[in-house]
């Protein structure tokens, strides 16, 4: 058991460390960390609306490179190792296959950690510092509308205490979090085709096809629970299928809900961080047991 | 009482559909083999005959079509069988950006090793294969005989009783090439049991105490060196000093006639080009030996002079 826990944690560091030295990676992670830094510029609207606007570009730009650097680390990392001729020598050690594909996996969730730590953190100070500006350029407008001393006073506080409230909401590392779990689902999901088949390409293409079937999948869950509907049984059985193996990506809406303004609870966000759980959880036993059969 | 054999091969069988040519490729015809503990076997045979494939089939890196096989007893595939194996892939890539200590360090924590016991295990092992300059350089920077080593050593790690080495001489420099069967047989005497693959067949002679011959995935002959190779009917004389002169000659082949050789053929005595290349080496290592210590000596008696001419 101990031993089992030393092997995978081996190769999950061995997969960082690779994976960190992969120039598409790090040009991607660069790209991602410029994208979220220069959204202060684009943001020219109202006052009010610049925050939410940052909320919502960010959490857009986090997901779309962290789905890339996601699919792409995931999917090349079996062919990659079997080019490199290293998979031979790891799996003539007494390393269990399913070791092997935690190991590689638990790695690539340590990556998008990274990656996604690096975006927040650079994330949290463009909101921090547009805060600042808004509160500044507020203070001036108050200042030079020559509204009473007191009253002024009290103004410039509520402000400050609203844009305050907005940049640095808890609610936003609910998000955060969420992002993350979303990430973690699609490297799962590569996982399990890239063991059945040779090609990254393909396994990108097919993961991606999965993750937007994904945000369509409460339709077909509906169609299966509901009686009414007139489908055969064979557009049945395939809706099924997707309804089982394609996790349910629709109920990560709630970080969209959250920039427009409604409330996400916690107890929301642990229940879809549950479901991230359970699912992963299942693609990696889908996964060690295809790999087990594998030829090499 | 441990089984005598260390390996136990029955029937094992691989065939490999090619769906796109609607054909059977058999890279293994149903092979029964047995190998004995502590000695160092050989299989050899043309590319494609099937000697990786059968020490893949032992490590269960692929599926056997038919048949099994038994490691020391222990059925393959199985994590215990390959507690026992270790095993060096033809052409090994590691991860280029370790070093060759984080190489070993990896592999050991995967073969269950851990703390002071991997430290002093990699030392031994950098020792034993000779790496001492590789430890902190990159795998990128490794020639082929260094990784050759570095893969020895990987797979020697966990101190397996079985070997299995995939041409581990192609590719390197005669010099690598003769440390590596020196290896080999330091290793069998250490009491492992050794089978390698190598499609160099002068190579294999000096090493190999059995062989196996493949071709097109079949056994065509099994046994030891000199049940294969030693010609009952033939003698070699090798003398120095005869006389090489027809009539010297002819004297030489009446002589061998009367004690009933039929056939008498004269060959001037000819070395290996191998033999003659550690030679020149060897000699030009020493000549260089040789003169650092007479330079270093010379050195050393010119400061002395110059110190003593100090004192003056
Ligand atoms: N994955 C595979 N698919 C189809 N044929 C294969 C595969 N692997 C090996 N072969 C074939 O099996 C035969 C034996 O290969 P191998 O054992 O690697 O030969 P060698 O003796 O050179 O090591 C070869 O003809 C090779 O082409
Ligand atoms: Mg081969």
């Amino acid at each position: 058991m101990m031993e089992s826990v030393q092997r995978i944690f081996a190769l999950a560091r061995i997969t960082l460390l690779e994976a960190m030295r992969q120039k598409v990676l790090n040009i991607l992670i660069l790209f991602a960390v410029i994208a979220v830094g220069t959204s202060l510029y684009f943001s020219t609207l109202k006052s009010d609306e610049q925050i939410k606007f940052l909320l919502d570009f960010c959490f857009g730009a986090m997901t779309v490179f962290g789905l890339f650097i996601a699919l792409i680390s995931t999917a090349y990392m079996i062919p990659n190792e079997l080019e490199n001729r290293t998979i031979y020598t790891i799996l003539a050690k007494p390393v269990r296959r399913s070791e092997f594909i935690v190991g590689k996996y638990l790695g690539v969730v340590a990556l998008l950690g990274v990656v996604t730590l690096l975006m927040s953190i650079v994330f949290l100070i463009v909101l921090n510092v547009q805060a600042q500006i808004n509160i500044a350029s507020y203070t001036q407008l108050v200042e030079q509308e020559g509204v009473p001393e007191l009253d002024k006073r009290q103004l410039i506080t509520t402000n400050t205490n609203t844009v305050l409230a907005q940049a640095q909401d808890p609610m936003i590392l609910q998000g955060i979090l969420l992002v993350y779990a979303r990430l973690c689902i699609v490297a799962a999901m590569a996982m399990v085709i890239s063991t059945i088949t040779t090609s990254a390409i393909f396994t990108v293409c097919t993961t991606f096809m999965f993750y937007v079937i994904g945000h369509m999948q409460g339709y077909a869950r509906d169609v299966v629970m509901d009686p009414t509907e007139q489908y055969g049984p064979i557009q049945k059985a395939l809706l099924s299928c997707i309804a089982a193996l394609i996790p349910n990506m629709r109920s990560f809406s709630a970080i969209d809900e959250m920039v427009l303004g409604t409330k996400v609870t916690w107890d929301m966000t642990f229940g879809l961080l549950g479901y991230s759980a359970f699912y992963i959880t299942c693609a990696i036993a889908l996964a060690s047991l295809l790999f087990s059969e594998r030829e090499l | 009482m441990p089984p005598a054999n260390a390996v136990e091969i029955r029937g094992l069988t691989k065939r490999y559909r090619l769906p796109w040519k609607r054909k059977v490729l058999v890279a293994l015809s149903p092979l029964d083999l047995d190998i004995r503990a502590g000695e160092v076997f050989g299989l050899l045979g043309p590319n494609g005959c099937g000697k990786s494939t059968t020490m893949k089939l032992l490590l269960g890196l692929i599926k056997p079509t038919a048949g099994e096989a038994r490691i020391f007893g222990e059925k393959v595939p199985s994590l215990q069988s390959r507690r026992r194996m270790g095993f060096l892939p033809e052409n090994p890539y590691f991860y280029k950006f370790l070093n060759g200590d984080e190489t070993l360090r990896f592999y050991g924590k995967l073969s269950g090793l851990g703390g002071k016991a991997l430290d002093k295990r990699i030392d031994e092992l950098i020792h034993l294969v000779g790496l001492e300059n590789g430890r902190d350089r990159p795998l990128s920077a490794y020639s082929k005989g260094m990784l050759q080593r570095i893969g020895l050593a990987q797979a020697l790690l966990h101190d397996p009783d079985l070997l299995l080495l995939d041409e581990p001489t192609a590719g390197v420099d005669p010099m690598g090439s003769r440390d590596i069967r020196d290896m080999i047989l330091r290793l069998r005497g250490m009491g492992k049991t050794v089978i390698f693959s190598s499609h160099l067949l002068e190579q294999v002679e000096e090493v190999a105490d059995r062989v196996a011959i493949f071709h097109l995935g079949i056994k065509l002959m099994e046994g030891t060196l000199d049940e294969l190779l030693i010609d009952r009917d033939r003698t070699q004389i090798t003398a120095a000093g005869l006389p090489s002169d027809a009539a010297g000659r002819a004297r030489t082949e009446e002589a061998l006639r009367s004690q009933g050789a039929t056939s008498v053929e004269f060959t001037s005595s000819r070395r290996s080009l191998e033999s003659l290349f550690m030679d020149v080496i060897a000699k030009r290592k020493a000549e260089a030996r040789a003169e650092d210590a007479r330079v270093a000596a010379a050195a050393t008696e010119a400061n002395s002079r110059t110190s003593a001419g100090d004192t003056k």
